[in-house]
């Protein structure tokens, strides 16, 4: 009976998502209300306060919210994901010389939406250049055999070789037979160098043989060699693989390969970059991206923040699933890659506020986040702006949300530690120094004693040879890419208090 | 604006953590190096991270792994898993040294060599050497030349520096 007065998009009227709380979606209301109120509000908007105060009337009320969301799940209507946001402080101060405030956008998969496993789409693209001799090949043949078995039957795989040149030794294909397989990686011979745009440009267009929106397509990169003149070919073919909705996994084994040019690729195509110490790391990983390719909701998200006068974007970091300082496209977007069943992608905004007015609300900036789901042909967009309340108290008085801190706590290491590589790449050894001596105490502040030795280490042999050891340098940057933020908890907590 | 404790520089208010060195800007903002590492060991997500057991009341994991926690900052500094370590201020010594100089010791009246660390067993021991404005276990002051045992969530003092104790 209630049904016709349901309206599918109570959720978003409200700016929340269907994780949200009592206190939350009260608080929400709230803020809303102060906003839109035709009489009261700082922006008046009578239709816009009518269409709050309906959802709020179900939403509010436990069991019209579990009609509601009985009704939602009949029409098969949850989002695939939920998007929320946390500030911290949860209030800004009334003041007019600058403050600071922390935004964590936390997108997950919903359990509510039904989830079809997306048909994998994946390619291989081997380095065979000669130091890939011996047991290098030895666990890719593994791995390549392992991801072999674990395919389903509507699932593709193909495989390209690389060194000067490039060999598709298994064209893209439906789960190949053993047999097949056998004779495809047979073919991989460690000899020449390595010229990476080549393989990714064989693997690019294999790629594209069963590329369907109704896929999730990615291109596994393994090199253990520099590449060289190639580089903007490469950068290129990133950039076609993010428009085209695919991504890139680069992987990097032994101290020998370009750093620079894997993580750049990644960023771009929304990827990830790995390092592999030891040869027998290639299974581990393939493993996992297998598991994440199963389990993919979006498999691109683009973030955009914009923000009126009054507020400065600092930074934005990603601090889960992984832990990385976001540097914008030259469109102004953040890439946030895909987004699968677990973990949620958690990006924190580091924001500089300097009010004008004497208001009692500020929108602290608007977020547009565009998914491209698995089967959808249009990407979904969803836009975040919440109004923060002003009020006149001290600084001493703030509360900030338990997660927060944990997530500002992170993203200063990313930061001293991209600052101590700045430092050693322009040879102000003096900087990097500091910089190293700062990680190991915020590295035992987190807890890792295995990165803070051997930061450590690191720092000795600064400062005893003024260099550092490029296994130690990349051991410490991948490791601390690391330090996401723990697992998330079952339930949305509420905005502190 | 907000005076780093540590390092001087000037933060915009309302920042948790210091733009420039990463210290905890607010004095509710808990340095426990010890806290994932337990979470591993234990499986707990981040539910169990926000019940956490006030500290008396956790399982303690021996690893012999000791920090001192310089107040009022809480900035850490990990004692080296080595049998005996001086804290004082200034650079050249001869023996093992932790310089407290960065963290105001000159200010509270901290010795050149104040106070001995030693590592018996699982235990660490404090020793003063017979320094000018003393060495206290929560707030009784210790003989000098006398090794006395000390455990983690102690504070000692060191003249006016003040230094929680803390292990894994």
């Amino acid at each position: 009976m209630a049904a016709a007065t349901f309206r599918e998009d109570f959720y978003n009227q409200l700016g929340i998502s269907p994780r949200a709380d009592e206190t939350l979606i009260r608080r929400q209301y709230r803020r809303l209300a102060r906003l839109l109120h035709p009489d009261t509000g700082t922006q008046p908007d009578s239709a816009g306060f009518l269409s709050i105060q309906e959802a709020y009337d179900i939403l509010s009320d436990p069991i019209k919210r579990r009609e509601y969301d009985h009704w939602l799940r009949e029409k098969n209507l949850f989002p695939p994901f939920h998007a929320d946001i946390l500030h911290g402080p949860h209030v800004l101060r009334a003041t007019h010389s600058p403050q600071r405030l922390y935004m964590l956008l936390d997108l997950r998969a919903s359990k509510e939406a039904a989830n079809r496993p997306p048909i994998i789409n994946l390619v291989l693209v081997i380095d065979q250049s000669s130091s890939m001799r011996g047991e290098r090949l030895f666990q890719v043949r593994q791995a390549a055999r392992m991801v072999a078995e674990r395919l389903g039957a509507d699932d593709y795989l193909s495989i390209v070789a690389f060194n000067d040149w490039a060999d598709v030794v298994l064209p893209a294909q439906h789960r190949p037979s053993p047999t097949t397989l056998m004779e495809a990686l047979n073919k991989l011979q460690a000899t020449g160098g390595t010229e990476i745009a080549r393989g990714l440009e064989a693997g690019f267009a294999e790629a594209q043989k069963f590329h369907t929106p109704g896929s999730v397509t990615q291109i596994i990169l393994l090199t253990d060699g520099n590449t060289y003149g190639d580089e903007d070919r490469c950068i290129a073919l990133a950039h076609r693989a993010a428009m085209q909705n695919m991504s890139m996994t680069l992987l990097g084994i032994g101290t020998e390969w370009n750093d620079h040019l894997l993580d750049k690729m990644a960023d771009i195509s929304g990827g990830q970059s790995y390092f592999l110490r030891e040869p027998r790391d290639i299974l581990r990983v393939f493993e996992e991206q297998l598991k994440n390719l199963r389990t993919t909701i979006a498999s691109h998200m683009t973030l955009s923040i914009t923000t009126p006068d009054e507020s400065e974007l600092m930074n934005v970091y990603e601090v889960s699933p992984g832990l990385k300082r976001l540097a914008p496209q030259d469109d102004g977007t953040y890439v946030l890659g895909a987004l699968y069943n677990k973990p949620p992608r958690k990006v924190l905004i580091d924001l500089k506020i300097t009010l004008t007015g004497d208001q009692r609300l500020f929108i602290p900036c608007t977020l547009d986040i565009e998914a491209r789901l698995i089967g959808q042909t249009r990407p979904l967009p969803l836009r975040l702006a919440t109004p923060l309340n002003i009020e006149a108290i001290s600084e001493s008085k703030l509360d900030y949300p338990e997660e927060i801190i944990e997530a500002a706590r992170r993203a200063i290491v990313a930061r001293l530690q991209e600052q101590a590589w700045e430092a050693v790449s322009k040879g102000d050894v003096q900087q990097a120094e500091a910089n190293l001596a700062l990680l190991v105490d915020r590295f035992l502040e987190l807890g890792e004693r295995d990165l803070a030795q051997l930061a450590e280490k690191e720092l000795s042999r600064l400062r005893a040879t003024g260099e550092l050891s490029p296994e130690g340098t990349l051991e410490l940057k991948y490791g601390t890419r690391m330090l996401a933020l723990p697992a998330p908890p079952e339930h949305q907590s509420s905005e502190g208090a | 604006m907000k005076s780093c404790p540590r390092c001087g520089y000037a933060n915009i208010s309302n920042t948790l953590f210091c733009d420039a060195c990463g210290t905890p800007l607010r004095d509710d903002i808990v340095v426990e190096p010890t806290r994932l590492y337990e979470e591993a060991v234990n499986g707990g997500g981040v539910d169990d991270f926000h019940r956490r057991a006030p500290p008396s009341e956790r399982t303690t994991l021996v690893t012999g792994q000791w920090a001192l926690i310089i107040l009022p900052q809480r900035h850490m500094v990990r004692l080296p898993e080595i049998p005996s370590i001086v804290l004082g201020r200034g650079h050249h010594h001869k023996d093992p040294f932790i310089d407290l100089e960065p963290y105001g010791a000159h200010v509270a009246g901290v010795s050149r060599r104040h106070a001995r660390l030693t590592r018996k067993g699982m235990g660490v021991y404090i020793e003063d050497l017979a320094s000018t404005n003393g060495t206290y276990v929560n707030r009784v002051r210790i003989p000098a030349h006398t090794p006395t045992p000390v455990q983690p969530g102690d504070v000692i003092k060191l003249g006016r520096l003040k230094i929680l104790i803390q292990s894994e």
